[in-house]
């Protein structure tokens, strides 16, 4: 939660692990590399996993070789995740995640970590269809813009409602899928949104999602129609200070508590929602200084200032 | 000049090529590894035809089934839609009589369909053959066009014929200012150029 994240590839190969809780599923977990055998998303895993490990500033330098060796890394991993649990269905963008856990570690724990991000964070974005979970999700989106911004949220519904007549902002669907793997070029930056959505919630992509935008409301209302804002994120995405939109997003959290937003959504979630798992985490919110405790940390700071103002001025005047 | 604006809309199973063509015809550039589509890009270009001007706003899709929900919201409205198919993936040609189904029972009823077989630069791998593919487009009445985006062949071409096509069979329209002008309809505005974003056709 803290400035900055883990910081380091070697502490994140140390927390991701953990935060996933590959230890407790370990022996689900081990001889992975027995189910690596094709199934019925085989064909577009293939087709996605040869155009993976590109785009990102670390595979740049790359060589044609260490290319193809970590996409069959890659492609053994994907279709490992799908074959272990046929509830869990390939979408275009897993790879994009997959990549991520790959490129911090290794292909053994790149699985590992693949598997349980899928089965305890993304599972919504996994069902059969997106209608199923990570689209309720998306709704949510706007619930969270309503209590910060409500005449934003009106403009984007109208825009969203009259030319798609889908109930969410559906330029940040990838944002969303993909945890921004699929938008950014610097792999340290990626890093550390991953570090917020794994030792946060399940959630966390929907807060971020509304602060990129929250972040942007000046723009969007000159935007006119869909094609303008999708034109207007195109490439912004990328460019984002992830540490303030890390930060707002955890301001969110702690004014608007994920256990509620969830019950904010039109329809229920699977019951074997991940999203019903975190209660942890809520205690921790509860204790940061955000939201409301902020409020008290300034008036705190500002007394303490004008103590020191006075004493000093206090201290200047006797002198004289 | 009278300009007609219309939103068109690329569809097709995933790698077939639709970004690589959008992105071609748009700005000329072609990626070996073009990254895949989630959710849908946006490009926009003016076109100059015998008739007038015709900016296509291009909704670029993306392939895999389950995007398919999705991809619908993208051709409400559209005035032309262009299939892809990969000439080296038989299953990719099957996909189109579908997506030519579902576009005429849920799109505009005037819209203007064009299929393009793309990858002809890899005709050594060819599975779908030529007069074969012909014939069905004919069928259907919908032009055909082989295409590479690695190469150019034929994309130019295709989208000079999807821009006429619109503007023959929305003509009527010309001249009748609407208020919904963006979203598809047809208006007379003073031309205006949108600037071209995206450097690898990622995704929004």
């Amino acid at each position: 939660m803290q400035h900055g994240g883990l910081g380091n590839s070697e502490l994140r190969r140390e927390i991701w692990p953990l935060l996933l809780k590959v230890h407790e599923n370990s022996n689900f977990l081990t001889d992975w590399k027995a189910t690596v055998q094709p199934n019925e998303y085989s064909e577009i895993i293939e087709r996605d996993v040869n155009r993976s490990l590109f785009g990102l500033d670390i595979t740049d330098h790359f060589t044609e070789d260490q290319r193809l060796f970590k996409r069959s890394q890659l492609s053994k991993i994907i279709n490992a995740v799908i074959n272990k649990n046929p509830n869990l269905h390939y979408f275009q963008g897993f790879n994009s995640i997959c990549t991520v856990f790959l490129l911090i570690s290794d292909e053994d724990l790149g699985f590992k970590m693949s598997y349980q991000c899928a089965e305890l964070f993304i599972k919504d974005s996994m069902r059969k269809s997106f209608e199923e979970g990570v689209s309720l999700e998306m709704h949510l989106i706007y619930e969270l813009l309503e209590k910060n911004d409500k005449k934003l949220t009106k403009k984007l519904r109208q825009i969203y409602t009259i030319d798609t007549n889908v109930n969410s902002p559906m330029f940040s669907l990838s944002w969303v899928l993909t945890w921004l793997s699929h938008n950014m070029h610097s792999f340290d930056k990626l890093c550390r949104v991953f570090d917020f959505c794994l030792a946060s919630h399940p959630l966390a992509p929907i807060y971020i999602a509304a602060a990129i935008i929250l972040n942007e409301k000046t723009s969007i209302m000159k935007c006119a129609d869909m094609p303008e804002i999708h034109q207007y994120f195109h490439d912004l995405v990328r460019h984002i200070d992830v540490e303030m939109v890390c930060d707002m997003s955890l301001n969110m959290m702690c004014m608007f508590y994920p256990s509620k937003l969830v019950n904010r959504s039109v329809k229920k979630f699977h019951d074997d929602s991940p999203l019903y798992f975190d209660c942890e985490f809520e205690d921790i919110l509860k204790h940061l200084p955000y939201g409301k405790g902020i409020q008290w940390q300034l008036v705190v700071s500002v007394i303490v200032l004008m103590v020191a103002v006075g004493y000093s001025l206090y201290y200047n005047l006797s002198f004289l | 000049m009278a300009t007609m604006e219309c939103k068109i809309v690329t569809l097709g199973e995933g790698r077939v090529g639709k970004t690589s063509l959008a992105l071609k015809y748009v700005k000329n550039e072609f990626h070996k590894d073009e990254i895949s589509t989630v959710n849908a890009n946006y490009l926009t270009k003016l076109v100059q035809i015998p008739q007038g001007s015709v900016q296509l706003n291009i909704w670029d899709t993306a392939g895999q089934e389950r995007f398919r929900a999705i991809a619908s919201n993208y051709y409400r409205q559209a005035k032309g839609a262009l299939i892809v198919y990969d000439i080296t993936d038989r299953k990719s040609f099957d996909k189109v009589v579908s997506w030519i189904k579902e576009l005429k029972s849920q799109a505009e009823k005037n819209i203007v369909i064009v299929v393009a077989g793309n990858k002809c630069d890899m005709e050594k791998e060819r599975q779908i053959n030529r007069p074969e593919a012909l014939e069905f487009c004919r069928k259907m009445q919908i032009r055909h066009f082989d295409t590479s985006a690695k190469s150019g062949n034929g994309v130019e071409e295709m989208f000079m014929e999807l821009a006429s096509q619109i503007f023959e069979a929305n003509k009527g329209e010309l001249g009748q200012s609407g208020r919904n002008s963006r979203r598809g309809k047809i208006t007379v505005e003073k031309t205006k150029h949108r600037e071209n974003s995206g450097k690898k056709g990622g995704c929004c």
